[in-house]
């Protein structure tokens, strides 16, 4: 469902294909995993071509969770569409979101 | 002068004080050597409205000392009097100017939010710094029957997850303001409050469209197997707004339900921007029977269709689907053309498609040559022999596109190329052969561009050499 | 208004579109303000359905309506948002205090220039304020107001207003001044009619010679935009159309410093004035 790659000491989440509730929910447990060990993850959403609500209600309460602990999420490589659906439910003002993956790593 | 060190970001801090002179530069030196370890040295100046010409050379001094120390410098919350005289000193390219919101007392920063430009960028701070002071601030704007106060309160909650003002937040649907109501009914959403769903159902039908928008976004975050059925409705609203919003809540609640009513909807739709809005919406939904349907879409009149209809099938990467996307790279509509040749570009990587675009080169319009030139880059066949002519074009975007698909399939003559375009009469090509330099990194690039910055004239070009030699 | 998501800018992008937008209305961007132009142009983008700003720069530069779209393209870049009574010392300081002080003299007739009017908020406040002092029993008072952007002028003749154009004003002013309707505060006329509105660019002298010489001159947060070059400009321009002992009143983060030393600039403690 989705790669994990370490860059430069940060670890980086390829997401796949469809963000669903099952994904979703299994993205969300795999990152805060990798939280327990880090304090920064970039998920890449370059391979993500279709996400629906459910998905997305697992990506806020993934942020919701690390945010508790202190933790940075952060986004990078939409396209133009999922972007919209983020814009659409004003969550692009609530995930720091950065347009490509070496951006992100700056942060 | 008050200092401040950040340990863990390697970050010192040095508020420079009103009636800055020469002192204050030796003194900030002297903290920067107190502390090895830095990364970065940020001098504020949001206290310092003008600065006198001697102290220019001070300036450059700081910035000359922590280029030799390795050290980053950035001026944070510089005034516009400050900045005019930098901008006269030509020094304005040189110095990485930031606004930092943490030499704001609370009281200056609820003055800001008022500012439409700055708003946005407080309330992010706010959220992210969240502490005591500012729970008094949100009291004090929940009090103040300022519509934009109370709005920027709701979206601090929401940014940081606050849930314990979640109450405040639902009470705020019954406010008469509309932007406020609309930031409750969005932070709700993010705050997965499905009690209230019921309610924010009913400002579905809210007068302003702002707020019919926010419900819709909420109730589908919010949906169950339910909501596509009652958001069908709106789909056969006689306002137009309305419609585009329930496809768009549709597309993102997107289950078989939602997938039906939409491929139903597109059958009756006649308004043109609502059939684009269409294609998207039906390009998200993961099922086989989508680029058949976009593939249709092409074949109507609107231009504008056809565009949406495109990008989508680039989307959805519909590889199987080449040779039919093939067939319109020389359409009669030029941006249709402009999308087909792009999404070529984005679809397949093989030599029949370079070959095919490298044919009809000569018979198209100049738009529809960038994009062949941008995807013959992206398709990666050596084709750089057809691109190497392409250089002395006397279209300035054919040779920078050109610059930049060389360097995506040879380097060697990429670097060439970029050398001698740094000679170019088109600033945007000299732009992009330093972009190309500073990605392939030849050897001595940086002397490279050292050099030539002393004849540049265009500032951006100059500007962006500056941001990559980093000196004076 | 719908949402739309913010598209990214690089770099190189970025500096095409700053050069063009310079070439045509005068203003400069810095890199700093480049979110700016992300918020603004974002929308337009999804509207023409491009994935990126260079195919945006390419339609400018190449599409058959290209000059369609740079209009289009000026009217979206020169939004100035802005509220009623924003930054109001300034306003009070030239109804309470200046004019009186000229009116001591003998002057009868002032005219008001809102330089870079936007929708028209700026000089229905002066309006309002002038008539909250009674001004208008006694002096001849007119007030002119310019902008560079056409469709914020036709916002500004129409005079209908949304609930976030009154942040911070007191809620007697708006009932007196404006009928509430649904969500419109649509102006009253005997308001609406002290304000004659012009499309005008400040970098064209042709800007100046629209309004004859005048008392006071508003042009708030516009000049952080220009470069020192084109400020130098405006401000010339300015001085030329002020009679002696005219004021201009810039926004509160602007300054003269460095771009014109005739001006004398008086603090009032609330906020600054530049007299010629």
């Amino acid at each position: 469902m989705f790669d994990v790659k370490e860059v430069g000491g940060t670890n980086v989440v390829y997401l796949k294909g469809e963000v669903n509730a099952q994904s979703g929910v299994e993205l969300k447990n795999h990152v805060l995993e990798i939280f327990k060990k880090t304090n920064t993850v970039v998920l890449s959403f370059k391979g993500v071509m279709y996400m629906n609500s459910s998905g997305l209600r697992e990506i806020i309460d993934l942020l919701k969770r690390s945010k508790k602990e202190n933790k940075n999420l952060r986004l990078c490589d939409m396209s133009n569409d999922i972007k919209e659906m983020f814009a659409f439910t004003g969550l692009d003002k609530v995930f720091k979101i950065y347009s490509d993956e070496s951006q992100a790593l700056k942060g | 002068m008050d200092v401040l060190l950040d340990k863990e970001k390697k970050v010192l801090s040095i508020k420079m004080p009103q009636d800055i002179d020469v002192k204050d530069f030796k003194s900030a030196k002297e903290q920067i050597d107190k502390y090895p370890d830095i990364s970065e040295v940020k001098l504020d100046f949001k206290d310092v409205p003008y600065l006198q010409s001697k102290l220019i050379a001070e300036l450059i001094g700081i910035k000359k000392y922590s280029i030799s120390k390795d050290i980053k410098l950035t001026l944070t919350n510089v005034q516009e009097g400050v900045q005019q005289i930098l901008e006269i000193s030509d020094l304005l390219d040189h110095f990485t100017i930031k606004r930092d919101f943490g030499s704001y007392s609370p009281h200056e920063l609820s003055y800001l939010l008022l500012d439409p430009e700055m708003n946005e960028a407080v309330i992010e701070y706010i959220a992210s710094n969240f502490n005591e002071n500012y729970a008094e601030l949100l009291e004090q704007f929940f009090v103040s029957d300022d519509p934009v106060l109370i709005e920027s309160a709701i979206l601090i909650i929401g940014k940081s997850h606050n849930y314990g003002y979640v109450d405040r937040v639902k009470d705020c649907l019954d406010s008469p303001y509309p932007n406020v109501v609309r930031s409750a009914i969005l932070v709700l959403g993010w705050f997965g409050e499905d009690s209230c769903k019921n309610k924010i159902y009913e400002f579905l039908k809210d007068e302003h469209i702002d707020v019919a928008e926010a419900a819709a976004a909420t109730i589908a975050l919010l949906s169950d197997e339910n909501d596509s059925i009652a958001i069908k409705e709106y789909l056969s609203s006689s306002d137009e707004r309305l419609r585009k919003i329930a496809i768009q809540a549709l597309s993102l609640i997107n289950d078989d339900f939602a997938y039906k009513f939409l491929v139903e909807h597109l059958k009756v739709e006649n308004n043109e921007t609502l059939r684009v809005q269409l294609a998207k919406a039906i390009s998200y939904f993961n099922k086989p029977e989508v680029s058949d349907i976009l593939l249709d879409m092409l074949k109507e009149d609107s231009l504008k269709i056809r565009e949406a209809a495109a990008s989508s099938l680039i989307r959805i990467k519909a590889t199987d689907r080449v040779d039919q996307i093939m067939a319109l790279v020389e359409d009669k509509d030029v941006w249709v053309a402009y999308f087909a040749v792009k999404a070529i570009g984005a679809l397949c990587k093989e030599k029949r498609c370079s070959d095919q675009l490298e044919k009809i080169y000569s018979k198209v319009d100049t738009q529809v040559r960038i994009a062949i030139i941008e995807s013959l880059g992206n398709i990666g066949q050596d084709v750089s022999e057809f691109l190497f002519q392409l250089l002395e074009d006397p279209n300035e975007d054919i040779r920078k596109e050109a610059l930049n698909s060389i360097s995506r399939m040879n380097k060697d003559l990429a670097i060439e190329s970029a050398n001698n375009a740094l000679k170019d009469s088109s600033w945007v090509v000299r732009f992009k052969a330093i972009e190309i330099l500073e990605e392939l990194k030849p050897d001595g690039f940086k002397d490279t561009l050292k050099n030539h910055v002393k004849t540049e004239t265009n500032r951006y070009v100059k500007e962006k050499i500056f941001s990559i030699v980093g000196e004076l | 208004m719908i949402t739309s998501a913010t598209i990214k800018m690089k770099d190189e992008e970025f500096a095409e579109l700053a050069d063009i937008i310079y070439k045509n209305a005068g203003i400069t961007f810095t890199i700093n303000k480049k979110y700016l132009l992300e918020n603004r142009l974002s929308k337009r983008l999804n509207e023409l359905n491009f994935a990126s700003y260079k195919d945006y720069i390419y339609f400018l530069k190449y599409d058959i309506k290209r000059r369609d779209e740079l209009k289009i393209l000026m009217n979206l870049v020169t939004i100035n948002e802005t509220y009623f009574l924003r930054e109001r010392a300034q306003m009070d300081h030239m109804i309470k205090k200046v004019i009186p002080e000229m009116a001591s003299k003998g002057k009868r007739s002032f005219k008001i220039w809102s330089a870079a009017c936007s929708s028209g908020e700026e000089p229905y406040s002066i309006a309002i304020l002038l008539n909250e002092e009674g001004m208008y029993g006694k002096y001849n008072i007119e007030i002119y107001a310019t902008d560079i952007n056409t469709e914020v002028i036709g916002i500004a003749e129409r005079g209908v207003y949304r609930s976030v154009s009154f942040r911070g004003v007191p809620p007697s002013i708006i009932d007196k001044y404006f009928t509430k309707t649904g969500l419109d505060f649509t102006l009253k006329p005997e308001i609406k009619s002290k304000v004659k509105f012009f499309h005008a660019n400040l970098m064209e002298s042709l800007a100046a010679s629209k309004i004859g010489v005048t008392d006071f001159i508003f042009c708030r947060n516009v000049l952080i935009y220009f470069d020192v070059e084109a400020k130098k400009k405006v401000v010339d321009m300015f001085y030329k159309t002020l009679n002696l002992g005219g004021h201009l009143y810039l926004g509160h983060s602007e300054t003269l410093s460095k771009i014109d030393d005739r001006y004398k600039m008086v603090n009032f403690g609330t906020g600054i004035a530049y007299v010629k």
